[in-house]
């Protein structure tokens, strides 16, 4: 093909052809690395969300009657089509007074009460345990407490050595353990806090602290254990405590007569399902507001969105003004090659081929440039995070970002789209000398030589 | 082949070129065109190598009528029937000796196996065969004119144009360029047109034509 063999040795040969290629790889490059850490932003930002959100929520109005919690209502929600799981949950501001001994006037905390069922909300996939006793970020000097020293989830320390005593109580009449045992004790209640709102009021796992809910009820809880989203305004006010005692500080309990009540259901929707049509689904079906948790979080996630679209229109921008440098070069070599040009077309080389044989140049130029960039872009995005990951030099302070790794996207639409784009604008400022030199009139340049 | 110009008319602002060129060529014959300089030699045969369009008249090779053409097929033709060989040689310093004589296949579009063979073989007819992969700048004036040569029979033409094809080189290398065109031509069954202002090469051709205020005139030949 006369075009390729050409366009690809004129590319070959032509010192400022390098210089195109070198604008293209940076311009590709630079997006490549930019929207990677924004999109990783991104990606963190909806990891962290789903460490706290389920995929669908269902949450009475703020300060409601709260709905009811029976084994039939619950069967009812799970029976909806598209639900894996199901959690009741009960929300309430609290006040909490850490005891410190020593000390008469205790400083008191606003937190905000999470009651769950722990097996249940494991079963949604929010409790994993990546988020659970993770280290704090704003005070990295506290390290995270010895696993000794922790729960199992509400189960403080000392409940957890009397559930081995209540089962060497079982066994010592069978004659597996030996008998007396000691008297069993009365622990208080565990309750998991968020890391921040932990450290940062400088209370410790397995201090105790007296809650006050919404009811006015007084509760002495332990701390077993910090539970770190990712998200600073859950991981500073949020205290998981278990559904009975989150009920009782919502002065949500039964009564004879009634059933307890929550705040709303999580679901985990099954694998495939999406998700705005099983909250319109579960919407339907309970009578209540269902939510995805994209939609719960949707000032922050498009926030970060905008953000992103905006940087990606500046790349775009960026990249204009290489397809400036890709126009000169080549209008330049369309120049000096005017006259080989006007030899080829006297010689009988059709119009379209010379000029395919430039624009073929300029999409290897684009494409290679951009695969090149691609290679760079992510090169630069591996760099940062071994530096952040592995040497603790970091990109972006923690405590602004609150996060200690460089965020990053390895999406491969990001590069595709900025090598697409390059492409594109990069053929358009390609096609102008392109067509300048299948314009080109033979016989003035055979004149011209002769 | 048989080329046959009608009344042919050429006129730049203010300057009437050609005022009505009437030519028949039969295949296989040599043509030699004299004149002086801006008589419009150059200009006819930029006519017959349909690189500049005639303001009026007809040329028509084997009864096909070339100046009704649309520019790609004119290219076409161009490229499958009519052979080049110019003054300034036009080779391409981007590409090698074997390159430069490939490029009419490639214009051709003939299929580049065959039409390497076919180059290897006309540069080995005109002594070049050793330095197929030798770049251009490395090439002496006459080596330079017998790779155009090469190339603007590679496609075998029906017709060869040469405008001034040794005005570049000293007599000695001109005389067995000159030779070689001749015999390539000949050997290939092309027609040959020649623009030259040098009566000796004039006289290599069977029929002698000088041009002048437009118009051909024969010459008495003594080949």
């Amino acid at each position: 093909m006369l075009a390729w063999h050409i366009g690809f040795r004129y590319l070959r040969r032509r010192r400022a052809a390098w210089l195109a290629l070198a604008a293209i790889t940076l311009t590709v490059a630079a997006p490549v690395a930019v929207i990677g850490v924004t999109q990783g932003f991104l990606d963190v930002l909806a990891r962290q969300a789903r460490a706290s959100e389920s995929d669908v929520t269902i949450q009475q109005p703020w300060g409601g009657e709260g709905l009811a919690d029976t084994p039939a209502g619950r069967a009812q929600l799970r029976a909806v089509d598209g639900v894996a799981a199901v959690a009741p949950f009960v929300q309430c501001y609290a006040l909490m007074t850490p005891r410190i001994e020593g000390l008469d006037n205790s400083p008191t905390l606003p937190c905000q009460i999470d009651g769950i069922e722990w097996s249940a909300d494991a079963a949604l996939g929010r409790l994993e345990p990546a988020i659970l006793h993770p280290q704090p970020i704003e005070n990295l000097s506290a390290p995270p407490e010895a696993p000794q020293r922790r729960g199992t989830g509400f189960l403080t320390p000392q409940w957890r050595a009397q559930l081995c005593l209540l089962g060497a109580a079982v066994g010592a009449p069978l004659g597996i353990m030996p008998a007396p045992l000691p008297p069993l004790l009365r622990p208080t209640p565990g309750v998991v806090a968020g890391r921040e709102l932990l450290y940062g009021s400088g209370i410790s796992v397995g201090q105790v602290i007296d809650l006050v809910g919404a009811a006015q009820v007084h509760q002495q809880v332990e701390i077993t254990d910090t539970i770190g989203t990712g998200i600073l305004e859950v991981d500073k006010l949020t205290v998981l405590v278990p559904l009975p005692l989150g009920q009782a500080l919502a002065g949500f309990t039964g009564s004879p007569t009634s059933h307890p009540r929550v705040d709303g259901f999580r679901f985990r929707a099954a694998p495939g399902v999406e998700l705005k049509s099983l909250a319109e689904r579960l919407d339907l079906s309970s009578g209540q507001r269902a939510q995805t948790w994209r939609e719960r979080r949707l000032t922050m996630v498009k926030s970060l969105e905008y953000q992103r679209n905006v940087m990606g229109l500046v790349m775009l921008a960026i990249q204009t003004i290489a397809v400036f440098v890709v126009y000169a070069v080549f209008s330049t070599m369309v120049a000096e090659k005017r006259h080989d040009i006007g030899v080829l077309l006297g010689i009988g080389a059709r119009p379209g081929s010379i000029a395919g044989a430039f624009l073929l140049a300029g999409v290897v130029a684009c494409v290679g440039g951009g695969l090149l960039g691609w290679g760079i872009g992510w090169g630069f995005l591996a760099a940062a995070q071994i530096a952040s990951h592995s040497y603790g030099i970091l990109l972006f302070p923690q405590d602004v970002f609150y996060s200690p790794d460089t965020p990053v996207s390895w999406d491969p639409r990001i590069p595709l789209v900025f090598i697409g784009a390059m492409a594109v604008i990069g053929l358009g400022a390609v096609a102008i000398p392109a067509i300048r030199a299948a314009r080109i009139q033979p016989v003035a340049i055979l004149r011209e030589v002769s | 082949m048989r080329l046959i110009v009608t009344d042919l008319h050429r006129a730049y602002p203010g300057l009437e070129v050609l005022s009505g060129v009437s030519l028949s060529i039969n295949a296989g014959e040599v043509v030699a065109i004299r004149g002086a300089s801006g008589t419009g030699k150059s200009t006819l045969l930029h006519c017959l190598g349909l690189l500049e369009q005639p303001d009026r008249g007809t040329i028509s090779l084997d009864g096909e009528e070339l100046t009704t053409l649309r520019p790609g097929k004119r290219a076409q033709r161009r490229a499958t029937a009519i052979g080049f060989v110019f003054q300034a040689f036009n080779l391409l310093p981007e590409f090698n000796v074997l390159e430069n004589v490939l490029m009419t296949a490639r214009t051709a579009g003939l299929p580049l196996a065959t039409s390497r063979n076919r180059a290897q073989q006309l540069l080995e007819s005109v002594g070049l065969s050793e330095r197929a992969q030798s770049r251009i700048q490395t090439l002496s004036g006459g080596e330079r004119q017998r790779v155009a040569l090469c190339r603007a029979l590679l496609p075998r033409p029906a017709l060869l144009l040469a405008d001034e094809p040794t005005g570049n080189l000293d007599p000695a290398t001109a005389a067995v360029v000159l030779h070689q065109l001749l015999d390539l031509a000949k050997s290939n069954g092309s027609s040959v047109v020649i623009v030259t202002h040098d009566t000796a090469i004039a006289d290599q051709a069977g029929r002698r034509l000088e041009l002048r205020a437009g118009l051909l005139h024969e010459e008495s030949t003594s080949a």
